[in-house]
């Protein structure tokens, strides 16, 4: 499984793309990504495109919360956006939906 | 044995003048691989002899050349023997290591109670570490007052922090179910304890579970991001519990909501299971088919209930499945009158 990341910046937003698979071997690449984007003070939000994120496991999901508690930290804000059908109802099955940013908690296409 | 016979025989036959006696060294040598110590050195023993004696029938014994080769077979004979014990003693390392696992896995998850406050119980968990026999999944049952109160977790990641989470989460569990009059305070208990476990910093740490409260009629479910029981009715219907969307894992905090109270029938079942089980994909990547679940759970008691599931996942994956399953399957027995 592979990953990679493509940052950016746009005044106080910065959108990092994720493309691939967010497993126990490429999260780490998340993490890091996001501490690099949190080095220039003049950030106040990160947002995580997973439009082209086809994959999460319960190690890439540890990984968007402690990506959240790291903005949280700077008093940054934290949101996902273009979840994956997949991606989404793997999180709202795990309850995280709702913690993760910015999405209604709403049934939506998860049911499926 | 049969091949030093066999090594001799053609050896004669073909009249080669003992040329060939370099190839009883492969008798020792095959016996070293996959035979006892004591056995290889029998093997050994005998194909040293057969190198001595093939120099008989064409009076070459004694000469320079035979004995260079005779040296060579009895050398790698003995090699052989060591090869045997080094290997012997280090399968029974890993045996023991595995037994140690096993023992380890059986403390922390207790053998379930066949039967608790009217309910019949069953309990399989099987690690997907080829040989570990430990990982994350954890399950537990407490019954106290007629009422029986269940959990199972899949603590994320794995390794011996999963683990000794797991351990912490089943002990806590046992405390808090029958101290506390409220499920969701149960789950609150839990959640205080799995947050204040230390993690790493790229990743958090948390732990899907499900608890439920069985009393009666009556199921009571707080489900901390984790698959949904399945009831499965005497009719054969089945239906997921639950809270959906469930709350946020333990560690991670939230509101923990109690869910409606739902009901079940004397000869329903309810299947408490991890991820494992409904992530278990064919060659094709298709998941376990909750219709193979259905006849699964039609077996005549608990027990074979989830011998037949097991198997049927087994058949699905074709092989072991890849992950850690735990499966916990609770059914309602008719009401004993009080002796």
């Amino acid at each position: 499984m592979s990953l990679t990341t493509e940052t950016v910046h746009a005044g106080p937003v910065v959108r990092i793309r994720l493309r691939g698979e967010m497993d126990v071997d490429t999260s780490g690449l998340v993490h890091d990504a996001v501490l690099a984007a949190l080095t220039s003070d003049s950030v106040r939000q990160v947002v995580l495109d997973l439009g082209e994120l086809a994959f999460i496991d319960s190690s890439g999901m540890g990984t968007l919360v402690a990506c959240q508690r790291a903005v949280g930290v700077g008093g940054g804000m934290f949101n996902l956006e273009n979840l994956a059908p997949f991606v989404r109802r793997q999180l709202f099955a795990a309850g995280l939906l709702g913690l993760l940013g910015g999405i209604d908690d709403g049934p939506a296409d998860a049911a499926s | 044995m049969g091949f030093i016979v066999l090594v001799l025989a053609v050896d004669v036959v073909a009249g080669t003048h003992a040329v060939l006696i370099g190839f009883l060294t492969l008798a020792p040598l095959f016996a070293a691989a996959v035979d006892a110590p004591r056995r290889t050195a029998l093997v050994s023993a005998a194909a040293s002899t057969a190198a001595v004696a093939a120099g008989l029938p064409n009076g070459l014994l004694g000469s320079l050349d035979h004995l260079l080769r005779v040296a060579v077979v009895i050398t790698v004979s003995l090699m052989a023997v060591y090869v045997a014990r080094a290997r012997t003693a280090r399968e029974e390392r890993l045996r023991r290591m595995t037994e140690i696992a096993r023992v380890t896995q059986a403390a922390i998850l207790r053998e379930m109670p066949r039967q608790a406050a009217g309910v019949a119980l069953a309990a399989r968990y099987v690690s997907a570490q080829e040989g570990a026999g430990v990982g994350g999944d954890l399950y537990e049952a407490v019954a106290d007052r007629g009422r029986l109160r269940l959990i199972v977790g899949d603590v994320r990641g794995n390794g011996l922090a999963a683990v000794r989470l797991a351990a912490a989460v089943t002990g806590a569990f046992r405390q808090s179910a029958i101290i506390r009059s409220d499920l969701v305070q149960v789950a609150r208990d839990l959640d205080g304890l799995v947050g204040r476990e230390s993690s790493p910093a790229h990743v958090a740490t948390f732990v899907t579970a499900v608890l439920v409260e069985l009393h009666d009629a009556g199921i009571r479910i707080v489900n901390c991001g984790h698959p949904a029981p399945i009831l499965r009715r005497r009719t054969g219907d089945l239906a997921e519990l639950g809270p959906s969307p469930p709350d946020r894992p333990l560690g991670l905090g939230g509101v923990r909501r109690p869910g409606a109270v739902d009901r079940w029938e004397v000869g329903d079942r309810l299947l408490l299971h991890t991820d494992g089980m409904v992530e278990a994909r064919d060659g094709a990547g298709r998941f376990f088919p909750m219709s193979a679940l259905g006849t699964c759970l039609a077996e005549p008691t608990v027990h074979e209930c989830l011998v037949a599931v097991w198997t049927a996942v087994h058949r699905h994956v074709g092989g072991a499945p890849h992950d850690d399953i735990a499966l916990l399957l609770a059914e309602r027995l008719p009401a004993v009158p009080d002796a």
